[in-house]
């Protein structure tokens, strides 16, 4: 086991390396060098001091002696200067991380904790109405349009009813402290939620679903429904315990999710979240944070995958790796 | 001088670009305050980028906060001219000892102002101000650097004789001096200007390869499989087929010029700025400028004692690193950003008055949902984009006043004269732009179609041009022919070649331009033409524009606040984007910079614009309104300037902020 | 005792001729179509399919024409007549339902019912096409990877996990910037952006093919098959593929359903469908311009009901099929 992690992880280096080729290669595709997004529509602007400006921001140099410079310094541990916020591009994310962990991991608990007891609801019920309204629920919700549905329940409940905010993280007027502050952080955080919960809950739940069916034709289910164990005790007991392997493993995989931000649901809620600030940072060409970034989840999925792949040896005792 | 109109308008295209990417805004029953009164004013903003400082913001809308906490030596009132504020500016012009005509600039400033932190004002917060937009690393919006103070060249430099210096370098390297070497060396460097993409077969720009390319132009290439030889052959051909598209000269300035910066500072003073007192300093032009006055003292105070302790010429960054937070001496003193919401205080040390609101706060909100959040009492002035539907609601809305007042800017129809360089054709395709319907139906009152390429905001604005192209087929049909294209088999064509324009656009779907363009595809089709029209991202259309890859463009100008139109239409203008050169241009541009007379100078921008749009090179669409709208309910709107126009208003200029109070 | 036999006979004769024999694939398509969802699935795409396949045929409008109105008379003139230049023109911009235009006219003057057939070709073109690359590459290159293993797995699988890693929305921007750069017309614009989300999409179903394969080889079918010496190609198109193909039907139907999600995200970010054409992607865009939002529910609603009850239809049919697929679901 220790041998494979190590060796997952070496493998991880190699991943990220190349990962990290790609995306400066990309990166430095970017419509719209920063210096000409900046410049743009100011009438002044001479060619000189367009030049100089590339200079300071390193644009003048080519595709490869970038990478190199970017990868030096990165190994040391400096990811550079946002064109953008002119700040670190570590204390950039640090900044932002908050809001975007804070939404998504909500998020994903709520989702948990709705997706697995309704799939196995709507597995042990299959064909009957309960069932298909969970199902067709849940896909309903998979099946939107995430702008849309922010949109239209932006409409309802904020501007239609007033009961929630429009948008925004914090009341503007007061200046809330201590309890007050967070329950009203907890106010603006509602519709999102629910955005990302109904957009969201639909996969896992199905995913829940089917493999909870497969349990459930299983022999050792029959063997326990056939010495007369009570009903309860079958689902809870061997089904359920079954459907978690899979269950849990697709959960390690969504790790990543936790902070590569939702770019569309934190616009339209106008939050400050990692997503929005990445936007910003392709459309203008702020290269040192795109690649310091990207990195991030980079890692962040690969350390997703090899969680997930540690997580199933530790829920099913038959995994082993060699 | 201050950026802030032209970047406004560059940072608003980016944000309607992805309406839904900003945002936020606050809770909606809190809106009216619980019967005491309200202290607190919040202002509705677009996206922040966090640098609260007017020499290095990245965006217009960071300086309406930023207005808000320095206070400018002079700023513009409601006819957009330059008045006193915290200071004033005398202008004097005198005769150098060569006799040639010098202006002498004296900037004062009030006395017994203080800073927020308490630490007086003094002349030296001004003169900090000029070092360093001036200063050789400088990568902010300010051109102070280019202004022509003297002195200032030789600051820059860093030598003391800077014209040796120009003049050493343009003996070996303009373009009739330099050598072959030289020049090879500079295209080798420069990868032909960054033509040379390194690959191969690589690609042109219009489909060939660099082999085909140098195959047409009577060079072998058939030979070559190293980029690097290809690249030496293609220098070889551009110099000497095509030298004169080349400029080896500001490559190489550039680079004796960082090379002296990296042997130590030999140059600390700007010849021409001289402290006269505690509150005086007199800025010496060398030439006479229309400009001088408001490069000098449209400027914020900015105090030397918190931003200058480690600053050295050549080294910014202690400068930047205060960029979140500001000081300065304005009604307002910094307190916090986070959250998307940036709290200020009332500065009781302001000049003017400790201001009646004791807070201030900016929310980030979309754009959409800026009509909402007013309704509901969340924000109290914003300015949402103007269109017929929001004025509409406005108007419905009891608790709702607002200001329209005109956009120091306008939209046009680029063509470049480069890309399509038969003046004929351009304006055949000028006839083709049905401009009147697309603009009435988007804005109706909010917009008025234009007849020259100028934002009519400005003074010198012939109010009573006429329209110079009308929507004419026939006319358009006429101009094609005399063109020389001819209908064969259905299609319009020249020496075997079909007319086909590229057009890039940003945002169609939402851009009051767009059915131009639709009725002029479907115009050019029906006389055997094709218009291809490319909708772009707004970040994407502008590289496009300065690549000059689009034979035609929508774009906008946010117009700085004077009639200078040399960097558009100038041959030397760094946004000439046409690349239309005409010497007869440039010197009646330069007869207007010296112009200081208003009357005189009214009668030459008149000649100068219907030169340019003799040239077909700009077809100006529409001018169209910005919208400020207060909300009643919270603010007491007897307080509010009396006269709202494009240069004060409160958003972006903070008038007479001090003044406003709430209910 | 003959009399017995022979009747025996018959009746075992009977029997097996009365005896419906099913194929797996009828048994699959039985379960198949007593899943209502599924069923009402298959409706909606046939609906689709012939709504935006036939439908514009029998639109006297064009797919971008736009509509102009004379001030005055307030009647209106279509975008050939030679009139359209006159000072009382203007663009009938978000005209009310009627008879001409029935969902209206958008924003921009264009019909929106014209646009909405139109719209739905490129978005289940979109869908398709996208699926389908995805597939090609993905099968290939997961089957090569799980069948043979070794280092050509090893590097296929560092392939599709580096492909996961890169950002999505940063890629497409890019490309349709550079498309823009080589001059591809915007009319061609929308096949180049399926097969760049094709290329980026592979790597999930490589994943799951590979993972199929892997455990298939090892069962012992496959030994048996593997004893009879027979041909690789055979083993694999013969024994082996069969094998995925449910998983891979069932992959297809979602991922249509998912790309035609994809593609309106990416439309609102601005880098879909160029201008001019329509997919319901960017018609449902309109839904962020709140005046649009609250005052005319006849331009954003319809697309958007479309792409919901596509998307629906696409993943109804995708569970049906699975539980279809699943000998072990009984009934």
């Amino acid at each position: 086991m220790k041998q494979y992690i190590l060796k997952r992880i070496g493998i991880s280096v190699l991943v990220l390396l190349g990962v990290s080729m790609l995306l400066y290669g990309i990166c430095r595709m970017v419509p719209g060098d920063y210096v000409a997004n900046m410049t743009a529509g100011n009438q002044n602007i001479t060619p000189e001091m367009e030049q100089r400006m590339r200079e300071v921001y390193g644009l003048d140099k080519g595709v490869v002696e970038g990478y190199v410079s970017w990868l030096k310094d990165a190994l040391r541990g400096d990811f550079g200067t946002s064109f953008i916020y002119q700040e670190s591009v570590v204390s950039v994310i640090a900044k932002y991380i908050g809001p975007t962990v804070s939404l998504a991991g909500i998020s994903m608990l709520l989702e948990i904790l709705l997706a697995i007891p309704l799939g196995i609801i709507a597995a042990r019920k299959q064909y009957s109405r309960t069932d298909y309204t969970i199902v067709a629920i849940a896909i309903i919700g998979i099946s939107l349009p995430s702008f849309f549905f922010a949109a239209v329940l932006k409409r309802v409940f904020a501007i239609g009813l007033g009961v929630l905010p429009v948008s925004g993280m914090v009341t503007a007027r007061a200046d809330y402290v201590g309890f007050a502050h967070f329950l009203d952080l907890g106010k603006h955080f509602v519709l999102p939620i629910i955005v990302f919960v109904v957009t969201g809950v639909g996969g896992l739940l199905r995913y829940v679903r089917t493999n909870m069916l497969e349990v459930l034709s299983a022999d050792y289910v029959r063997t326990a429904r056939a010495k007369g164990l009570p009903e309860r005790k079958v689902i809870g007991k061997h089904a359920f315990r079954n459907t978690l392997i899979p269950v849990v493993t697709m959960v390690g995989g969504m790790i990543p999710n936790l902070f590569s931000g939702a770019v569309i649901t934190e616009g339209l809620f106008g939050l400050e979240g990692l997503g929005n600030v990445a936007l910003q940072a392709v459309y203008q060409g702020d290269i040192p944070y795109l690649m310091g970034f990207n990195m991030f989840i980079a890692l962040m999925t690969l350390v997703g995958t090899l969680v997930s792949d540690i997580l199933y040896a530790v829920v099913d005792p038959r995994v082993r790796y060699n | 001088m201050r950026k802030r109109l032209a970047l406004l308008l560059a940072t608003a295209m980016v944000v309607c670009s992805m309406t839904g990417c900003g945002g936020s805004s606050g809770g909606a029953e809190n809106g009216g305050g619980s019967g005491s009164s309200i202290d607190t004013m919040v202002l509705g903003v677009n996206k922040l980028n966090g640098v609260f400082n007017q020499m290095f913001s990245t965006s217009a809308f960071d300086d309406q906060i930023s207005d808000k906490i320095f206070s400018n030596v002079c700023q513009l009132d409601k006819d957009g001219k330059l008045v006193d504020n915290a200071g004033h500016v005398e202008t004097e012009e005198i005769k150098a000892e060569d006799g040639h005509e010098q202006v002498k600039y004296t900037v004062s400033i009030k006395k017994d102002m203080k800073f927020s932190d308490g630490e007086p004002v003094t002349i030296d917060d001004v003169i900090f101000y000029y070092y360093v937009c001036a200063d050789p690393t400088y990568d902010g919006n300010s051109t102070l650097s280019q202004a022509d103070i003297v002195g200032m060249k030789e600051y820059y430099y860093d030598t003391k004789d800077y014209k040796k210096l120009v003049k050493e370098i343009e003996d070996k390297y303009s373009p009739e001096n330099i050598s072959e070497e030289d020049f090879i060396k500079y295209l080798i460097d420069t990868k032909c200007a960054d033509w040379f993409d390194d690959t191969l077969p690589g690609d042109v720009g219009d489909g060939r390869s660099w082999a085909e390319y140098l195959k047409d132009e009577g060079y072998d290439a058939s030979s070559i499989k190293k980029p690097e030889e290809m690249l030496e052959l293609l220098a070889k051909c551009e110099y000497e087929k095509y030298a004169e598209n080349y400029d080896p000269l500001s490559y190489y300035k550039q680079k004796v010029i960082k090379k002296n910066l990296g042997k130590g500072t030999k140059v600390e003073k700007i010849a021409g700025i001289e402290k006269v007192d505690d509150y005086t300093c007199t800025v010496l032009f060398d030439s006479v400028s229309i400009k001088g006055d408001r490069e000098v003292s449209w400027i914020p105070i900015t105090p030397v004692h918190y931003y200058g302790k480690d600053f050295k010429k050549g080294d910014l960054s202690s400068i930047k690193a205060l960029n979140g937070k500001p000081l300065g001496s304005g009604p307002f003193t910094f307190k916090k950003y986070d959250n998307n919401l940036v709290s200020l205080d009332a500065n009781p040390y302001y000049f003017e008055g400790e201001p009646k609101i004791a807070h201030l706060k900016f929310q980030v909100v979309n754009d959409e949902d800026k009509l909402d959040l007013l309704a509901a009492g969340d924000v109290d002035i914003t300015d949402p984009s103007a269109s017929l539907e929001i004025v509409e609601q406005i108007k419905d809305d009891d608790n709702l006043t607002d200001s329209l007042v005109d956009n120091p800017g306008y939209g046009y129809i680029g063509l470049s004269a480069e890309r399509i360089p038969d003046k004929n054709v351009r304006k055949g395709l000028m006839h083709l732009m049905n401009r009147a319907p697309a603009v009435q139906s988007y804005y109706g009152e909010l917009a008025e179609v234009i007849e020259r390429p100028m934002t009519p905001t400005l003074a010198e604005y012939p109010k009573d041009a006429k329209e110079y192209y009308g929507y004419d087929k026939e006319k358009a049909k006429e101009y094609f022919e005399k063109a020389g294209y001819k209908k064969v088999d259905g299609k319009l064509v020249k020496d075997g070649k079909q007319l086909k324009i590229t057009v890039g656009i940003g945002e169609a779907s939402s851009h009051p331009s767009t059915p131009i363009l639709t009725q002029m595809a479907n115009d050019l089709k029906s006389l055997g033409g094709e218009l291809a029209v490319n909708d772009l991202e707004p970040n994407v259309l502008f590289n496009k524009v300065q690549g000059g890859e689009l034979d035609m463009w929508v774009q906008a100008w946010g117009n700085s606040t004077d009639c200078d139109l040399t960097q558009i239409y100038g041959s030397k203008g760094g946004s000439n984007y046409s690349k239309y050169y005409d010497s007869k241009i440039d010197d009646i541009q330069a007869e207007i910079l010296k112009t200081l007379d208003l009357k005189e100078r009214s009668k030459l921008v008149a000649k100068e614009l219907d030169m340019i749009m003799d040239a077909a090179i700009c077809m100006p669409v529409y001018q169209r309104k910005n919208l400020e709208v207060y909300n009643a309910m919270n603010i007491n709107i007897d307080t509010l300037p009396k006269n709202i126009t494009t240069y004060t208003n409160i958003l972006q200029y903070s008038t007479d902020i001090e003044k406003v109070e709430m209910n | 005792m003959e009399d017995l036999q022979a009747r025996n006979q018959q009746e075992q004769d009977e029997f097996e001729q009365n005896q419906v024999i099913m194929t797996p694939g009828q048994l699959v398509m039985k379960r198949f179509f007593r899943n209502k969802l599924a069923c009402v699935g298959i409706g909606i795409i046939v609906f689709m399919v012939l709504f935006c396949a036939i439908g514009p045929f029998f639109s006297p409008y064009g797919e971008y024409e736009i509509f102009y109105i004379n001030n005055e008379t307030k009647e209106e003139v279509r975008m050939q007549q030679a009139d359209v230049g006159a000072s009382y023109m203007g663009v009938n911009v978000k005209a009310p339902i009627s008879s001409k235009h029935w969902l209206g006219t958008d924003a921009d003057g264009r019909d929106v019912f014209t646009r909405l057939m139109y719209g739905g070709r490129i978005s289940l073109t979109v869908g398709f096409v996208v699926v389908i690359i995805e597939l090609l590459v993905g099968i290939t290159l997961g089957g090569i990877a799980g069948y043979y293993g070794g280092i050509v797995d090893m590097i296929i699988m560092r392939l599709v996990e580096i492909f996961y890693c890169i950002p999505f929305i940063p890629l497409m921007l890019i490309t349709s910037a550079i498309m823009f750069g080589y001059g591809i017309s915007p009319k061609y614009k929308i096949y180049f952006i399926m097969v760049v989300m094709g290329v980026l999409y592979w790597a999930g179903v490589a994943r799951i093919v590979r993972g199929q394969i892997l455990s298939l080889r090892e069962m012992e079918y496959m030994q048996a098959a593997e004893a009879t010496g027979i041909r690789t190609s055979r083993k694999i198109f013969k024994h082996l593929v069969p094998n995925v193909m449910p998983m891979i039907i069932l992959i297809a139907t979602m991922d249509i359903g998912s790309v035609i999600l994809t593609e309106s995200v990416l439309s609102f970010l601005g880098v879909g469908i160029a201008w001019p054409y329509a997919s319901w992607g960017n018609m449902v865009d309109a839904v962020n311009k709140s005046v649009i939002m609250k005052n005319y529910l006849n331009i954003w609603m319809p697309p958007g009901i479309c792409i919901l009850l596509t998307v629906l239809a696409f993943n109804f049919i995708g569970d049906g099929l699975r539980d279809a697929f699943d000998p072990r679901m009984k009934r």
